[in-house]
């Protein structure tokens, strides 16, 4: 196969060089912080190569490393979870209001709809979360709120639309249940829809801290993005507050920049591994709901 | 059509079954933290739950004996307590001896405090006793929605001793609308501005201290310091410039209105007449001196940009920093904090100072929705009185979270799991000492607390609300010239009459006379 650059190619693939690089470089900047001694950081500014390597920061964070192990769990079953059931709450929502045959779709869609409108804000949901259905400091908390999205019910909804009504027709006449419908023929013929809102939902969870900082106060039940935000705002937060330095804390022991930048490697570093083996389903999930004839 | 008819009922019913399951299972989870439960009712009650609790007070005085047992909460802000559970068992074990009560203790980030408590206060949530302040989740603010208990007949009945041991004008300073909704934390209350030097540099470039009476008399020092040094800033600033830092060197006293505050009045000026700092001739004569500095390059470049000072000076990449509050005994702190541990000394341009409303800078409070704000008062009143119990919560347990060096100082042991800011639990004075204070460090502070010169609008509280429209304006102004401005780093002939109109069209003469009004109210009580 020949290769050929046509000018357009060149500015096509300069521009998406640039886009890669603006992602990639303060990437490598934090890697390079990370393994770099705080005291040469502090003198010289950031290097991309480090002067000397100093593995210090890492093994602070590794010497507390059962908080960040207990995190990384916290976040993983939460994501599985959440996502296992997302997705199925998800399809089975979108399914039941693409049938034409189903009498409430309007008022339900409309429901659903409104939702992606009018939000209650943070304090009802706090109210509810924690006093009726007392789900502070549980796993729930962190899994329930994002369980269902709007957004990604429409967009099921309009993907599950396309089935087309005859082939669920025939099925029901050979005697098959609702149930048995939904799953053996809906679900399968769903599959890059599946892949794609699943995708979304595991995201939502994996980089969700908002509800962990809300709702919970224990530290075994802390997610992995809510400690590195713990970590990396508090110092900012102590530093910049003229108060703070008028009642005096002495914040010379909380993490240095080198420990702060090597956490977020440990945190991203895993996602950064597992993603590209899925990203290939992402990419055809997109476009096969795109386009379809 | 009838099959899918059915399917719709069908779904419905299932969804109407899974709420309930899930609601029935979490209602019995949930036996031990009755406080969620309990709370809706009692804010349906709430106007009458402070009279309420005032009786169930006054019933039971003499009932030490026997106190029924409760659990008691307590919100405060704290960096990081991963190891809260064995200090936690110790305080209880002082707590139920003394007055049969517990106490849950529930840190939140410093970072977090402001949302998380506000979502609390907003839901109703029960909570016995809640830390707040002036700059943190707002003490004035939060007394005006309700949100706390006034304190002044539990203080009689339950805290005598606690209410004997603060001076009177910390009990003062909490009053709003003349009754006290909190508990105020004792400490340095004063403030004194001026330089902050490295010994090392002081030493070498022959620093007069006697010599700086004004701001700009380091001008000679840090020519020296520029001569002398390559690569190192002499004067270190950040974003927020130092016009601030030195305005009662000026001579003028300013209303903590906004983070750099706009309006002030002349101390010499018993009418405390306001005007707009910004167009006073003092900030004038500031930026043509920091200018001219920041063109010599005195001060480092990347002054508007950077956040904190601390980690250039860390570096030792920079001389001279500036500070609003040499206290006696701070300079361990502010070294570890800035320095790096080195020795510093203090270059004060002012005496001690008492200046806008220390007393509410670190409060705790009583919740309107706390079931037993008797015993929380009581609590508070063992916190502020019981050294045991105090030092128990700020340094943890002694062999696990610190080490004594002798009968009244401490080594803190890093990574513990366990850290708290002795100002946030109690009185300070009550405490031990870390290691490197002086031994009279507290009698020192208490006895500049006590000498410091008041301005004269100490205790002033400005009601924001009236115009808040126009501190939002006239913050955003500020945020957008102030950076460039005070640092010296651009040309004060061309910008400061930009700045100045658009404050005029921020509205800052409104905000003028709302506060002057309110002022002038409030010096009538006086």
């Amino acid at each position: 196969m020949k290769l050929t650059l046509s000018k357009g190619r060149v500015i096509v693939h300069f521009v998406y060089a640039i886009i890669s690089a603006a992602m990639l470089i303060p990437f490598l900047l934090v890697v390079s912080i990370s393994i770099s001694d705080d005291d040469l950081l502090n003198k010289d500014g950031y290097k991309w190569i480090p002067e000397k390597i100093n593995l210090l920061g890492y093994q602070v964070m590794l010497k507390a490393s059962s908080a960040l192990v207990r995190a990384y769990g916290v976040t993983i079953v939460v994501t599985v979870i959440g996502t296992l059931l997302g997705l199925l709450l998800t399809t089975m929502l979108a399914y039941t209001i693409s049938r034409r045959d189903f009498r409430y779709r309007g008022p339900v869609t409309f429901y659903i709809f409104f939702s992606m409108l009018f939000q209650a804000g943070i304090v009802p949901l706090y109210i509810l979360m924690t006093q009726y259905l007392h789900l502070r400091n549980t796993i729930w908390a962190l899994i329930l709120p994002l369980l269902i999205n709007p957004f990604y019910v429409m967009i099921m909804r309009g993907f599950l639309a396309k089935i087309p009504g005859e082939i669920i027709e025939s099925v029901k006449m050979d005697g098959a249940s609702e149930w048995r419908i939904f799953a053996q023929i809906v679900l399968p013929l769903s599959k890059p829809a599946l892949v794609t809102i699943g995708l979304m939902l595991a995201f939502g969870y994996w980089n969700d801290w908002f509800y962990g900082l809300l709702l919970i106060d224990e530290q075994k039940l802390v997610p992995l993005q809510l400690l590195l935000y713990r970590n990396i705002n508090a110092i900012e937060f102590l530093k910049g507050n003229p108060a703070v330095q008028r009642l005096g804390v002495d914040y010379s022991h909380l993490p240095t920049l080198s420990a702060r930048m090597a956490m977020t490697i440990l945190a991203a570093g895993p996602m950064m591994i597992v993603f590209p083996f899925f990203q290939k389903y992402f990419v055809s999930g997109l476009t096969v709901g795109a386009l379809k004839e | 059509m009838m099959r899918s008819v059915r399917f719709g009922k069908m779904g419905l019913a299932a969804l109407v079954a899974l709420l309930l399951v899930l609601s029935a299972c979490s209602k019995n989870n949930e036996s031990s933290s009755n406080s969620s439960a309990s709370s809706s009712a009692s804010k349906s009650a709430s106007p009458s739950a402070g009279s309420d609790a005032g009786a169930s007070a006054s019933a039971s005085p003499s009932a030490d004996s026997s106190l029924p047992p409760v659990d008691l909460t307590w919100y405060y802000p704290a960096d990081s307590q991963t190891a809260l559970g064995p200090v936690q068992d110790a305080v209880n074990k002082i707590t139920k001896e003394k007055i049969n009560a517990t106490v849950t203790l529930k840190p939140i980030a410093f970072g977090e405090y402001n949302q998380r408590m506000n979502t609390i206060a907003a839901s109703g949530e029960a909570f016995d006793i809640a830390w707040t302040s002036n700059w943190l989740f707002d003490y004035v603010g939060n007394v005006t929605k309700g949100l706390f208990v006034p304190l002044d007949d539990l203080l009689n009945q339950d805290a005598a001793d606690l209410k004997a041991s603060l001076p009177d004008f910390m009990w003062d300073q909490v009053k709003v609308g003349g009754k006290i909704y909190g508990v105020p934390n004792y400490q340095s209350v004063t403030g004194r501005e001026g330089y902050i030097v490295p010994k090392d540099y002081a030493d070498k470039y022959g620093l007069d201290v006697s010599a700086i009476k004004k701001f700009e008399d380091i001008e000679p020092f840090l020519e020296k310091i520029k001569q002398g040094e390559s690569g190192v800033a002499p004067l270190v600033m950040d974003y927020n410039g130092m016009f601030g830092y030195f305005i009662h060197t000026q001579g003028i006293s300013t209303l903590p209105i906004t983070s750099n505050p706009p309006i002030g009045f002349y101390d010499s000026d018993t009418s405390m007449k306001l005007f707009n700092v910004y167009a006073s001739p003092e900030y004038k004569h500031y930026l043509e001196v920091v200018h001219g500095w920041y063109q010599k390059g005195y001060i480092n470049k990347d002054a508007p940009t950077i956040k904190t000072v601390d980690d250039l000076a860390k570096a030792g990449k920079a001389a001279v920093s500036y500070s609003l509050s040499l206290n006696p005994g701070t300079e361990t702190l502010v070294s570890n904090n800035r320095y790096g541990g080195k020795p510093i000394e203090y270059v004060p341009t002012t005496g001690f100072v008492v200046d806008g409303n220390p007393g509410i800078a670190t409060v705790n409070a009583i919740g309107k929705n706390s079931k037993n704000p008797d015993r929380a008062m009581m609590f508070l009143n063992l916190v502020n009185t019981d050294k045991d119990l105090y030092n128990t919560l700020v340094y943890g347990v002694e062999g696990t979270n610190y080490d004594k060096i002798d009968d009244k100082t401490v080594k803190v042991k890093q990574d513990s799991g366990f850290t708290n800011n002795a100002w946030v639990m109690g009185n300070t004075f009550n405490g031990y000492l870390q290691e490197g204070q002086a031994p009279d460090t507290f009698d020192v502070q208490k006895k500049t607390n006590e000498e410091a010169t008041p301005t004269q609008s100490v205790g002033f509280k400005f009601d924001v609300s009236p115009v808040q429209t126009e501190i939002a304006n006239v913050q955003s102004v500020l945020d957008e010239y102030l950076p460039g401005l005070s640092t010296g780093a651009v040309d004060p002939d061309k910008k400061l009459p930009d700045f100045l109109d658009r404050l005029q069209k921020a509205g800052i003469d409104k905000l003028m006379q709302e506060a002057q009004k309110q002022l002038d109210a409030w010096k009538a009580t006086r």
